[in-house]
């Protein structure tokens, strides 16, 4: 599932790279990745732009590119084999992250310590005094017996 | 629901709305059909030459300009002689 967040972790990635961006009008941005969002909104620096015909150009010091307006982008090649070593990094230290926890101990113990004040929370609210339906007050007793 | 899963690793053919044609590998994608495309090369059709092929390398094409992905069949595209082939170019969307 890693390829999943490919496209905009590889954007972030990009962050101070040199990039081409087109726009849907044709307009071309050359310059270098300052920033970018999740919408693909990004601003770059240094920029070259040109203009639809490619013979005009601009050179900007800095902007900011809506990315509802973009068409595509041409990163640097090294970058893909950047991301995919940072996904595999990031899978590798959840799963271990993930395997000391369930290794911890009092998993039983703990579920009790928690559960218990929510109940009695659950039944203060009701302003009739109501208790705990009866599958809850069963659970109680299972919880106080671990 | 309908992916592009089966396409990751895979060379794949993108037209977009502008009427390109792109060939590439398709290293990712996501909710929105951003696409990531390794070693790609861009497609130059024209009616009176052969088919140009441009080398663009690492892109990233966004989900709402692209038409089609279709998957390659290598050993097919590969016993094409591009030089040979006359066509027009798609042209673009107008809205």
């Amino acid at each position: 599932m890693i390829e999943l967040r490919l496209p905009l972790s590889l954007l972030n990635a990009a962050q101070n790279k040199p990039m081409l961006v087109e726009l849907k009008n044709g307009e071309t941005f050359n310059g270098h990745l300052v920033n970018c969002d999740n919408f693909m909104n990004i601003t770059l620096r240094e920029v070259y732009q040109t203009n639809p015909d490619g013979d005009r150009f601009w050179k900007v010091k800095e902007c900011y590119i809506r990315g509802s307006t973009i068409k595509y982008l041409r990163v640097p090649d090294t970058l893909l084999d950047a991301v995919k070593e940072e996904q595999n990094k990031a899978r590798e230290a959840g799963r271990s992250a993930r395997g000391s926890h369930v290794s911890g101990s009092g998993g039983r113990g703990m579920c009790c310590h928690y559960a218990l004040p929510c109940m009695f929370a659950y039944s203060d609210e009701h302003e009739q005094g109501v208790l705990p339906s009866k599958e809850v007050r069963s659970n109680i007793e299972i919880l106080i017996y671990f | 629901m309908s992916s592009l899963q089966g396409y990751v690793d895979r060379p794949v053919l993108l037209v977009l709305q502008d009427g390109r044609a792109i060939v590439g590998t398709m290293a990712g994608f996501d909710q929105k059909s951003n696409v990531v495309l390794s070693d790609s090369k861009e497609r130059v059709y024209s009616a009176d030459e052969g088919v140009e092929e441009i080398p663009l390398g690492l892109y990233l094409v966004k989900g709402d300009q692209i038409v089609l992905i279709g998957e390659l069949d290598e050993e097919k595209d590969r016993s094409v002689d591009l030089s040979t082939i006359r066509a027009d170019p798609i042209p673009p969307i107008h809205y």
